[in-house]
């Protein structure tokens, strides 16, 4: 398949029609482990796709309920300070790059960007590449990139949804889709606001029993975005895009402060297919991401916090297929990339800091026969501040014979100590006060990755394995007897930890068949997990990594006169219990901790109606489940949620 | 970086594209330079507040005082569990002091820093026991702040229900009313005035022993169960009577200063009332 064809399918993806789950899945083109379209059966890069039926499906409200629905080994929970922290495959939050349709997102929220940015009603798919993949992605790409692709294209000239949804503690979300094409122009605008009130969770009496680290209450927030694109297409080879997009978040912290979040994000972007063969694609990004406090007493809105990043990308693809046999194949990309990262923080005394970071990357696909296919790329990093250059490698193959399709390979990762870890100087509350290291060296791993795929008819079966050993992980040292001069406080370093190993394996299953005028689905994913390190030196302290974990889906759709359908799912998860340990300060002696299994199931129905309405009732967590104890890592649920939910395209 | 891809591009003699290419060139260069330029370190810095230092850290004390009505306003910097910040309605002046941290002298058989085991709400177990030097104060002071506990000079005190000093009556048969009511003294606590929270997401804490009003140290509750700590005021009035009878109503509308810090107190008061 051409380069542009698959491009066009890429685009296109969304508008797959009625196909069954699994023809989707290997029809869709991926373009993130290799930063060129490739289809999902073909591509040498085991790729983890979640596609536009899968999120109206989940009908989750935002990237951490969608992930979760989909993936077995992924845990979301809540920091002290009220933070989202994530636990994926035995990796924290910093241990992966997301990426939104393959550009960076400035911020951070303690673990890794702002996931409520991304408005789920706009998203076409969500590719995942497990494993280091900082050959093609450079810096904090140790542990996988998640890729969210929006939407680009449309199939008509009109494609416009409104849709509301309500659940417990008044979580509501209203989204906006207005699509046009008008002519040689596309125009997208999406706009969305979500909300929900904070409300407890009851510990018991005893709790400090059992831990120090509970959850007591689920803040409440409310987010308002939205983003316009622009689309030119003048002839069929050429594509210019531009887009802006405003993100704001407001989250309660007490009674006298709100902490505030928002996001001004803009860029150019030219996709020029030169010939059949070449293909050239130049993008300008900007993207800047404050923190403010709305100081109640006084109305005041202080920022405290702005990461702004201008990036600009070179990326040229070079296919030799017409120099070779009809059945080889030959693809060359190579690209750059600059990048300057401002960031002003309270935690820098009240100064800025800046960073400068070029690349230059190469990547070779060369396909040897109808079954082999191999790809290697290799990429320099320079970071200005500490003079940090990194040469990442990458290599992968893939081996197709009948009905199998085999993949293996080796990558390398890094992570970049950022600004805040070389810089901070940051006194919390009168308890301690936590500093950077200039002297942090980046985070490496190296990955070993093989999996073997076999489908026939509508069923596939994948089973995956993975190895990560890291090295020189950085993270914050236990309170040091070093006190600061001025105020006492004890200092807390940022330092590297020696090597950890994370060893995870997968295994899924998806397939469909008819029953009476009706399709029914099936897809099971299980995961194991396992870290090894030294005591204290987990990736995810107070996350760790749960052994086992299995998400299950069954499904019933039946089409109903000619434009209804009728529709109703029952999923769920469900996730080993794991003992793990605590570090006790005041001892500095660890203690067990013993957290619980837990499973949660959602039982969902839609209507779908003359091709216009389509209205959903959903009932999540129907086992009505409630954690004795609200660990770090148990589910905030507290009881059975109902969700009912309308949406009107026209 | 675009201009020397823009270079390489038309010297490949792309003949049939290369107005695309062109266009596209300067299209991405001409926007990615403006925005660049024009935005290195951000955008809207007009949407958001930036008070003026007049308010800031460096203006702190009794700030404000009407003779005519009595109303003063005070603002008091409390970051520290190593200090007290003492203050003189009389004089209106502050005084800064250290808590002892070591014994140097005789023993006053209860001045001592403790740490502690604690599980939330109310158990706590002994650690370690550090006996110091009495708490020193200076000559003449009215009420004291250790963080956000209160302590007053062989004062007592008790909360109204008003919320602010306008709604507080001045005169006549409610004012007697209020002054009738039953006023706290301070009392010895062993496991209230924070001293060392380093240890707090383990839940080991270091307490100073100390004098405190229980009525006034409820003009905010700062709740460390749940780390970071929550903070919520009562918003009422208190009044204190001092240790030579006098009265004077207090008023804490905030512990954060224009500049959203917290540990910054802000007291509205009246004395005489």
């Amino acid at each position: 398949m051409s380069v542009a064809s698959l491009i066009a399918l890429a685009l296109t993806s969304a508008s797959v029609p009625q196909t069954s789950p699994t023809d989707s899945t290997l029809s869709t083109a991926v373009v993130t482990g290799t930063r060129t379209p490739k289809l999902w059966a073909e591509t040498p890069v085991p790729t983890f796709v979640i596609g536009r039926n899968d999120i109206l499906r989940s009908d989750a409200t935002n990237l951490r309920e969608l992930l979760t629905h989909e993936l077995p080994n992924v845990e979301f929970s809540y920091t002290p300070s009220g933070h989202i922290n994530l636990n994926f495959g035995g990796f924290s939050g910093q241990g992966l790059l997301f990426l939104v349709n393959g550009e960076r997102m400035a911020g951070e929220t303690m673990d890794n960007v702002d996931y409520s940015r991304i408005n789920l009603s706009d998203v076409e798919r969500i590719e995942i590449v497990r494993g280091a993949s900082s050959a093609l992605y450079g810096s904090a790409a140790i542990g996988g990139v998640v890729n969210i692709i929006t939407r680009q294209r449309l199939k008509s000239s009109r494609n416009s949804e409104a849709s509301v949804r309500w659940g417990r503690h008044d979580n509501r979300r209203l989204d906006l889709n207005l699509g046009h094409n008008l002519g040689r122009f596309t125009h997208l605008f999406n706009m969305q606001h979500q909300a929900q009130s904070g409300y407890a969770l009851h510990n018991p009496d005893d709790v400090a029993l059992f831990t120090t680290y509970a959850l007591n209450r689920v803040p409440g927030h409310r987010v308002w975005q939205w983003k316009d694109r622009w689309i030119w297409s003048p002839t069929s080879n050429f594509r210019l895009s531009a887009r802006a997009g405003y993100f704001f978040r407001e989250q309660e912290q007490d009674a006298t402060l709100a902490n505030r979040y928002r996001d001004f994000v803009g860029g150019v972007k030219a996709e020029w297919s030169v010939s059949p063969q070449t293909r050239v694609e130049l993008a300008y990004h900007f993207d800047q991401y404050d923190k403010s406090d709305l100081i109640q007493a006084s109305h005041l809105d202080i920022r405290d916090y702005s990461n702004v990043q201008h990036t600009t990308r070179a990326l040229v693809s070079h296919d030799f297929a017409h120099l070779l046999p009809s059945d080889h194949g030959f693809t060359l990309t190579a690209g750059g990339d600059y990048l300057r990262d401002y960031l002003m923080s309270y935690q820098f005394e009240g100064q800025s800091r800046v960073q400068h970071s070029a690349d230059a990357f190469v990547q070779a696909d060369w396909t040897l026969s109808p079954h082999w296919e191999i790809l290697g790329a290799v990429r320099y990093d320079h970071f200005s501040q500490g003079q940090h250059e990194h040469l990442t490698s990458k290599v992968s193959a893939r081996y197709r014979q009948g009905a199998f399709t085999y993949r293996a390979g080796y990558g390398q990762g890094f992570r970049a100590p950022s600004l805040k870890e070389l810089y901070m100087h940051y006194p919390i509350n009168g308890l301690f006060v936590l500093r950077g290291n200039e002297n942090l060296r980046p985070e490496r791993s190296d990955n070993f990755h093989a999996s073997v795929d076999w489908h026939r008819h509508h069923c596939l079966l994948t089973a995956a394995f993975g190895y990560n050993l890291v090295r020189q992980r950085i993270t914050t040292a236990p309170p040091s007897q070093e006190r600061e001069a001025s105020s006492g406080l004890p200092y807390i370093d940022y330092i590297n930890l020696p090597r950890l190993h994370a060893f995870s394996a997968q295994l899924s299953a998806q397939n469909s068949w008819t029953l009476r005028k009706g399709t029914v689905g099936l897809r099971l994913n299980y995961a194991f997990t396992h870290e090894e390190a030294q005591q204290g030196n987990s990736l995810t302290p107070y996350l760790p990594a749960r052994p086992h974990a299995i998400t299950a889906r069954i499904s019933y759709d039946l089409p109903w006169r000619i434009d209804n359908a009728w529709g109703i799912q029952l999923s769920g998860r469900w996730l080993s219990s794991i003992h793990s340990e605590e570090y006790t300060a005041s001892t500095g002696a660890m203690h067990d901790v013993h957290y619980p299994a837990y499973a949660l199931l959602r039982l969902a129905t839609t209507l779908s109606l003359n091709h216009a309405w389509q209205l959903s009732l959903a009932a999540d967590n129907v086992l009505n489940y409630r954690p004795r104890i609200y660990f770090y890592n148990a589910p905030t649920t507290d009881g059975i949620d109902v969700q009912v939910g309308a949406t009107y395209r026209f | 970086m675009l201009a020397t891809f823009a270079q390489a591009l038309s010297h490949r003699g792309l003949c049939a594209t290369r107005g695309h290419g062109r266009f596209l060139l300067s299209v991405l260069l001409l926007v990615g330079s403006a925005l660049s330029f024009s935005s290195c370190n951000g955008l809207f810095d007009g949407i958001y507040d930036h008070p003026s230092a007049d308010s800031s850290e460096h203006n702190m004390g009794f700030v404000a005082y009407d003779a005519t009505t009595h109303r003063g306003r005070i603002l008091v910097d409390v970051g520290s569990y190593q200090h007290w910040t003492y203050l003189d309605l009389p004089s209106r002046t502050t005084a800064k002091m250290e808590v002892p941290s070591k014994l140097t002298g005789e023993w006053d058989e209860k001045s001592a820093i403790s740490y502690q085991h604690v599980t939330w709400p109310s158990t706590y177990r002994t650690d370690n026991i550090i006996k110091t030097d009495p708490m020193p104060s200076p000559k003449n002071w009215s009420f004291a702040f250790h963080h956000y506990d209160v302590a007053t000079n062989h004062g007592a005190a008790m909360a109204t229900q008003y919320r602010s000093l306008d709604e507080l009556p001045r005169e006549g048969a409610a004012r007697e009313s209020l002054l009738s009511q039953t006023f706290s003294p301070d009392v010895w606590t062993t496991h209230q005035s924070y001293y060392d929270l380093t240890g707090i997401y383990q839940y080991y804490i270091g307490y100073q022993h100390a004098e405190l009003n229980p009525v006034l140290s409820t003009w905010m509750d700062m709740n460390v169960m749940n780390p970071p700590p929550r903070y919520t005021l009562s918003g009422l009035v208190y009044l204190l009577r001092l240790q030579d009878g006098s009265v004077a109503a207090l008023h804490f509308p905030s512990h954060i200063n224009v500049a959203g810090q917290k540990g910054f107190v802000t007291v509205d008061y009246i004395w005489p009332f």
